[in-house]
């Protein structure tokens, strides 16, 4: 893999012809003030920038993430493919040894699409970024390790549950508290499956963290283990709804704040989340975070209402991030020498069941999960999901799961089992994901 | 009847051209360092013989402006900006003096730090000690307001009357890059004064002639603005030799298709792209010497190869260009060149044979080769670098971002299949290259002469950026410093702001005294949102950008080549 050392690669694709609804914050308005501010610096004109056209990603891509009920077309819309496919540009861009790194300055965003799809969540509906990483594992190599960072304000619990039990991705979400903020999950014991124990790890925030709180987190904290992790690309989901003028969140971040963090994460990509001050927040983060993806001076960016004090927190706040911290410090130091048996059971399968509720399209969703605890792989996987739709109709799915790197015998078994469920289950959806063999099948 | 003519690089032509093509014709040499003097040359040698009441207008395509900037000529400027916050506005200070001052306007108009007079003062009062006289003021988004910069000029005026001009930004271009608007006041501010002058002198010199017909300049986008009007942004003259030979290709061929313009020459090549006889532009403003403005201008890629391009053994590979050492060594010349390729195969009887085959012995013996063998090496080599531009032409248009799903899924590409070749070599290149291609190809007859003819047949063209913000409460048009304000009821629809947008242009050409048959109107962009607050749509923001195209002057009907598919 051939990287450059210099240049940075700008996907921009603001979707000014497409809303989840007229007056949604999905709207085409979201990035009309941050074109008016990249395009007013010229940013496009800089030497060390390069822009990109976003692409259109496949079913193909789309399948190697999601099990879509009934299918891709029924949830994913062009928006939401384009959405992906701008990813999927800025990752080729950096892995074909264009540009140094590169940002995804798209919307719909996608982290809160889980790996089963039945409609829209927080306004989500395919995962734009792990439909990327997917894209690069099988183009450039499912050897690769892959680390995201998601400072969105809210939990990527979509991100999350798909590399649940991916020991080759770690998943760090930094967002407000759960218990404060929608979708209600991302705390501290949320650490994975049993194939790939604390690769997820969450950094739930009390409301009114400023800069000064997530900096300690990303010193103390994401750095560190970033360290330890030795990631071979470092993926920022760059949501900025933890902006201090955001209507849908508590968070105190500005763009001199994140703009530090970007230059100290150095994220090989940057996908844009969420992020809803449309004109107070994003027109200025955003031109921050280029600048400093770009190494060009960004301390010159700030929002009009900005003053340095907005970096102070309460105490209170610093003493909980703190406590945060050492908790999860202590996690990630023991995680070698848990004894996994303690927290998944002694079972050869472990279960989970789970209800999910999709607020953007009024779904109900109940799962049941077995985790086959091979020791070879990390095991074959066996879903049930069922779905409520906002019309009442139900649509349940049956779904074998064979992971990357996966052994001979569970590559088999679970083909197997994709027969018998076809063979049984003849009124419901039966599909495949085989990411060992890059394969895909259903019975429609 | 209409008098053109083009100061090239090497050789000034002048033609006369009646409603049916040309009727004389004349070269001079130019000396760059008197260009007035070559283009009165030129017309004096044209008009022998012609009543002179008989020329209805004069269009002119010099080279003043493009050498006085890549030769960094002119004024000092004074350069006062509003930056806000964003860049570094240390990377923009590219005046003689510059004065960054504390005021600033954000992206919606809005006024969020006021200016401080104090400020623009101490200013001034550096400019003084320089004895600095022309002066630039630009501020981040002044498109979408111009009260700053209108006030800055005001306090400037006022206590400094010993200047000689001030260049607003606002009312150089309507769109957004400040850094560019940055250029764009800077170079117009600083060449101001040599374009005055050279504007008063043709004046005076057609007088004496007897030449009472109004004057034009071309531009940059291939279209002519008057003498006169070109006093306030001499910058858009800049570039207008690629844009006479682009016009001169749409004035001498007929193509509904996607044609690529190849004008070679002695040293270079420009290429150039047409769509059903129109031109396509540079997507955001030309770039002239070391500076990216927000002039409009054609597209054109250039590089270093022509007829008398060097041709050079590096190892065992043949290098062409990009350096020119004079004429063919066919001519008398003193190294190889393409031109002498063909005339080593037979393929042109220009200059004397022997030569050329002298000139490639020595290539031809390092190689082992046979010097024929050599020649079409070299002529193989000038394909493949020519088609490798051509595709990347193309590319840069396919590749370009788009930021709506309309467009992406639009998929946009150009798919060209005809040549149009002018200047010398063209005759010998352009069948090659087209064979390989399997296009069309067609050279215009007048192809010598097809710069100047271009220049005479382009017509005036203007552009005007209309936005209208319903929930601040305005509609602007920046180019004519126009602003007015909107009541919070105001509920104008899409349909009728582009209406507004075409009257206004139409109203400026009258103004400009465009006859109503070269009145070419089109809308280039229109885009609307719904503004929202909370959960409530408080407004619409429009902008629409309306342009009189570039094309050929109704006064013309030459006889084009028509090629046909
Ligand atoms: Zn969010
Ligand atoms: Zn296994």
């Amino acid at each position: 893999m051939k990287r450059a050392n210099k240049g940075t690669g700008l996907v921009f694709f603001p979707a000014f012809d497409w809303a989840i609804s007229a007056t949604h914050p999905e709207r085409e308005e979201r990035l009309l003030y941050t074109r008016d501010q990249i395009f007013e610096e010229g940013i496009m004109d800089l030497p060390n920038i390069k822009e990109y056209r976003a692409g259109i990603a496949s079913e193909k891509d789309v399948q190697r993430v999601h099990i879509c009920v009934p299918n891709v077309s029924a949830v994913a819309t062009e928006s939401h493919l384009i959405s992906a496919g701008g990813a999927i540009a800025a990752a080729d861009a950096v892995l074909q040894g264009e540009v140094k790194n590169a940002f995804a300055l798209v919307r719909p965003p996608g982290h809160h699409a889980m790996r089963v799809v039945h409609g829209a969540r927080g306004f989500c509906n395919i995962n734009n970024e792990s439909i990327m990483v997917e894209y690069i594992r099988k183009k450039y190599g499912n050897h690769l390790k892959i680390a995201f960072v998601d400072t969105d304000a809210h939990h990527a619990d979509g991100t999350q549950d798909i590399y649940y039990n991916d020991p080759e991705v770690l998943h760090i979400s930094i967002h407000q508290d759960g218990r404060t903020l929608y979708p209600g999950t991302g705390f501290v014991d949320e650490l994975g499956g049993p194939g790939a124990f604390a690769s997820t790890l969450n950094v739930p925030l009390p409301p009114n963290t400023t800069d000064e709180g997530l900096h300690y987190v990303l010193d103390n904290f994401v750095l560190p283990v970033l360290e330890e992790f030795k990631p071979d690309l470092v993926i920022n989901a760059a949501g900025q709804d933890n902006h201090y003028t955001d209507p849908l969140t508590n968070m105190k971040i500005s763009a001199q704040g994140y703009a530090q963090l970007n230059e100290k994460l150095k994220p090989d990509i940057a996908v844009l989340q969420g992020g809803y001050s449309i004109e107070g927040a994003l027109p200025y983060v955003n031109v921050g975070i280029i600048l400093a993806m770009a190494g060009i001076d960004y301390s010159y960016v700030k929002e009009p209402d900005y003053y340095p004090e907005r970096r102070l927190q309460s105490d209170r706040v610093t003493e909980q991030i703190k406590r945060t911290v050492e908790q999860l410090q202590t996690i990630w130091s023991k995680r070698n020498s848990v004894d996994l048996n303690k927290i998944f059971g002694k079972g050869r399968y472990y279960e989970r069941y789970r209800r999910i509720y999709y607020d953007t399209d009024g779904i109900q969703e109940e799962q049941k999960e077995k985790i086959y605890r091979c020791s070879e792989c990390t095991g074959y996987r066996l879903i049930t999901s069922k779905a409520r739709l906002f019309t009442g109709r139900k649509q349940t799915a049956h779904i074998v799961l064979i992971p990357h790197h996966a052994c001979r015998s569970c590559q088999e078994v679970g083909l197997e089992e994709f027969h018998k469920l076809k063979k049984n289950e003849k009124s419901d959806f039966v599909y495949l994901q085989d990411s060992e063999n890059d394969l895909y099948l259903s019975n429609i | 009847m209409i008098l053109a003519i083009d100061v090239g690089g090497t050789h000034t032509d002048a033609v006369l051209l009646d409603s049916t093509g040309v009727v004389g014709s004349a070269k001079v040499p130019t000396k760059k360092e008197d260009l007035l003097e070559c283009v009165l040359q030129a017309i004096d040698q044209v008009i022998q013989g012609c009543p002179v009441e008989q020329i209805e207008k004069v269009n002119l395509s010099t080279t003043l402006t493009t050498n006085a900037i890549v030769e960094n000529k002119g004024e000092k400027v004074g350069l006062f900006i509003l930056p806000g916050p964003g860049i570094n506005p240390q990377t923009l200070l590219i005046g003689e003096e510059n004065v960054i001052l504390s005021g600033y306007i954000d992206h919606r108009g809005r006024e969020v730090a006021p200016i401080y007079e104090e400020e623009i003062i101490r200013g001034i009062e550096k400019l003084k000690e320089k004895n600095i006289k022309y002066i630039a003021v630009v501020g981040k988004f002044s498109t979408r307001n111009n009260k700053h910069e209108l006030a800055v000029e005001r306090i400037i005026r006022k206590n400094y009357p010993q200047i000689e001009d001030v260049v607003l930004g606002h009312t150089l271009s309507g769109s957004l890059n400040f850094p560019r608007r940055v250029a764009t006041a800077y170079l117009s501010t600083k060449i101001k004064k040599i374009h005055k002058n050279f504007v008063y002198s043709i004046q005076d010199a057609l007088k004496i002639r007897n030449i009472s017909a109004p004057v034009y300049l071309l531009k940059a986008d291939g279209g002519t603005v008057e003498l006169i009007n070109s006093l306030h942004k001499p910058v858009e003259t800049a570039l207008s030799g690629p844009a006479a030979s682009i016009m001169g290709a749409i004035s001498l061929v007929d193509y509904n298709g996607t044609a690529i313009v190849l004008d070679i020459g002695g040293t270079t090549t420009d290429l150039a792209i047409l769509v059903d006889n129109v031109p396509l532009f540079q997507p955001k403003g030309a770039i002239i010497g070391d500076y990216k403005t927000l002039v409009r201008a054609l597209y054109t890629k250039s590089f270093g190869l022509g007829g008398d391009s060097v041709v050079s053994l590096v190892g065992d590979q043949l290098k062409i260009g990009p350096e020119r050492m004079g004429p063919a060594a066919c001519l008398g010349g003193p190294c190889p060149t393409p031109t002498d390729a063909f005339s080593v195969l037979n393929l042109t009887d220009l200059g004397k044979r022997e030569l050329a085959v002298a000139a490639y012995q020595g290539i031809a013996n390092s190689l082992g080769l046979e010097v024929k063998e050599v020649a079409e090496m070299v002529l193989d080599k000038v394909k493949k670098i020519i088609i490798g531009h051509i595709n990347e032409a193309i590319n840069e248009f396919k590749d370009q971002p788009v930021y709506t799903i309309h467009e992406l899924l639009e998929n946009f590409t150009l798919n060209p299949d005809l040549l149009i070749g002018i200047g010398g070599p063209a005759h010998l290149i352009i069948p090659l290259i087209a064979s390989e291609l399997n296009w069309l190809y067609s050279i215009p007859k007048d192809t010598t002469v097809a710069n100047a003819i271009g220049a005479g047949c382009a017509r005036t063209t203007a552009i005007i950026t209309l936005r209208v913000d319903t929930a601040e409460g305005f509609l602007s048009i920046p180019e004519y410093s126009y602003r007015e304000t909107l009541s919070s009821s105001s509920r104008i629809t899409i349909n009728e702001a582009e209406a507004m947008a075409v009257d206004w242009i139409r109203k400026k050409a009258s103004e400009m005294s465009i006859p109503r048959s070269d009145l070419d109107v089109e809308i280039t962009e229109s885009q609307s949102f719904n503004v929202v607050d909370g959960f409530y749509t408080v407004g619409r923001i429009m902008d629409i950008t309306a342009q009189i195209k570039p094309g050929i002057s109704s006064m013309i009907s030459i006889d084009k080549e028509a090629v046909s598919k």
